[in-house]
């Protein structure tokens, strides 16, 4: 039955948690980079690092690695860049090496350091979150905990508008370019193809919004009733886990940093 | 006597504006990717915050700006950082077309410098304290030559973001009248500020066009 394959649940445990608790993993998580970038070690955040490798240990037990690299290539690039660029432009500090004629200083490692690593984590445990969590489960659980029904519709609709709107893009472009606008080329010219792309998919899609607005009055969006649901979320019998574990490791770590970081 | 009620704050998210905001959120988005793709100086993310205050108003402009940043937030975290310039930018876009400072060509230039302004002064200290100047964009070669060649970090930081935002909010602004001047009156007529972009021959010519002058 169609409503079946709609409430098939993900056979990995991890995946299976309520919503909830996957953001209070998130949680925890960004209160342990917060951490772990004051606790360094000779001046440097180098704990951020065993960090980056829990967060791939979590991918691997979710069963998601292959799609998760897959979308923190940009990012490790874009931190590389930032590391990079933050140690040719400090100046402050002792010289630590000598690269041709660039000196590399030790306040623009420190820096690039912390800010290349706390990127990684911070992108990597978001991107855990959306990898295992469908939208429409965490739109449920935020309706389940009193969010309004027009709140979670907005975040639902907004995350499929933007696959619609990549891939309508490049319907308009092919029409646009068999119309005689020139798409390829040096970077004035597809520049000067923005404008005749972007009009028409604002346009289009303002006018399918007005219908939706009608559609959506006539199913009676706006009337303030219980509503009824066609997928349905249950809680696991691991959610008290997924509670507790996170918690401990937070709470150990912030002890720790309290005994043997006194100073910073 | 006046019998106009006061416009509520929820009054402003009308369920055709709750469907515009994930389009304007949504442009957004593609216009980041291209600037990261292209590694462009300009940002182009800020095209459906600036059409959506120019037909929304401000409130509706300053949470497609927080939703825009968050989802930018998942693959890009800097993006985090930078939700109250978006926030701000927003708003002050909405409260600039309340009152009507798109009208002419000079009200329009006190505008754009206004929203560059804003901008600037917002993210600055943001790009500044958290990054060091450099947040891996295209304008922070410019800036990162700059202060390498030993110009003094917040000049470096004030001057090429300004120029950079300038830029930026006027391609975005020129492409939202683009793209009001094509939505027909009918849809105009539906959002808080539509009618100011609505001329008042045409909407003479459509009462001539359904001859309501002969009731």
């Amino acid at each position: 039955m169609w409503i079946d394959t709609i409430n098939e649940r993900n056979p990995n445990s991890i995946c299976a948690l309520y919503p909830k608790t996957k953001i209070f993993i998130v949680f925890c998580s960004m209160i342990c980079i917060f951490l772990l970038t004051s606790m360094k070690i000779d001046g440097y955040a180098f704990l951020l690092i065993p960090f980056l490798f829990v967060i791939a240990l979590l991918v691997a037990l979710s069963q998601v690695s292959k799609e998760f690299w897959k979308l923190m290539k940009p990012i490790i690039y874009l931190s590389v860049f930032i590391f990079l660029v933050q140690i040719l432009s400090i100046r402050r500090g002792d010289i630590l090496a000598k690269v041709w004629i660039i000196n590399i200083h030790e306040e623009g490692v420190r820096h690039g350091l912390r800010l290349c690593f706390s990127i990684l984590d911070v992108a990597g445990i978001l991107l855990w979150y959306f990898r295992v969590t469908p939208n429409k489960e965490t739109a449920r659980a935020f309706q389940d905990s009193g969010m309004s029904n027009k709140t979670s519709y907005v975040f639902i609709s907004t995350f499929k508008i933007i696959s619609e709107l990549s891939a309508k893009s490049k319907v308009i472009m092919n029409a646009q370019r068999a119309r005689g606008v020139e798409t390829e080329g040096n970077l004035i010219v597809r520049m000067k193809a923005f404008f005749p792309t972007i009009v028409p998919l604002v346009l289009s899609s303002l006018m399918n919004a007005e219908e939706r607005a009608l559609t959506l009055d006539c199913k009676g969006f706006e009337t303030e009733c219980d509503k009824t649901h066609l997928f349905y979320l249950e809680k696991t019998k691991f959610e008290k886990v997924g509670y507790i574990v996170p918690s401990v490791v937070t709470i150990l770590l912030f002890i720790t940093k309290v005994l043997l970081w006194k100073n910073y | 006597m006046s019998t106009k009620e006061k416009f509520k704050m929820k009054d402003n998210f009308t369920m055709l504006t709750l469907l515009t905001i994930p389009i304007a959120v949504a442009v957004n988005v593609v216009g980041s990717q291209i600037h990261r793709a292209l590694s462009l100086p300009i940002y182009l993310d800020t095209i459906g915050t600036i059409f959506t205050g120019i037909l929304c108003g401000p409130w509706v402009a300053a949470i497609t700006g927080l939703i825009t940043n968050c989802v930018n937030g998942i693959t890009n975290p800097v993006a985090l950082a930078f939700i109250p310039t978006s926030v701000i930018l927003g708003l002050v876009a909405g409260f600039l077309a309340m009152h009507d400072m798109f009208g002419n060509w000079r009200k329009m230039i006190v505008s754009l410098i206004a929203l560059a302004l804003t901008s600037t002064i917002v993210s600055a200290p943001i790009s500044v304290y958290m990054f060091g100047g450099i947040t891996g964009n295209g304008a922070s070669i410019i800036e990162a030559t700059l202060m390498t060649a030993g110009v003094n970090i917040w000049k470096a930081v004030i001057g090429t973001e300004f120029i950079i935002t300038l830029l930026d909010r006027s391609i975005a602004v020129i492409i939202s009248f683009l793209i009001i001047k094509v939505i027909p009156n009918r849809t105009l007529v539906k959002y808080r500020l539509g009618m100011t972009y609505i001329k008042e021959e045409e909407i003479e010519e459509d009462y001539e066009d359904e001859n309501l002058s002969d009731l």
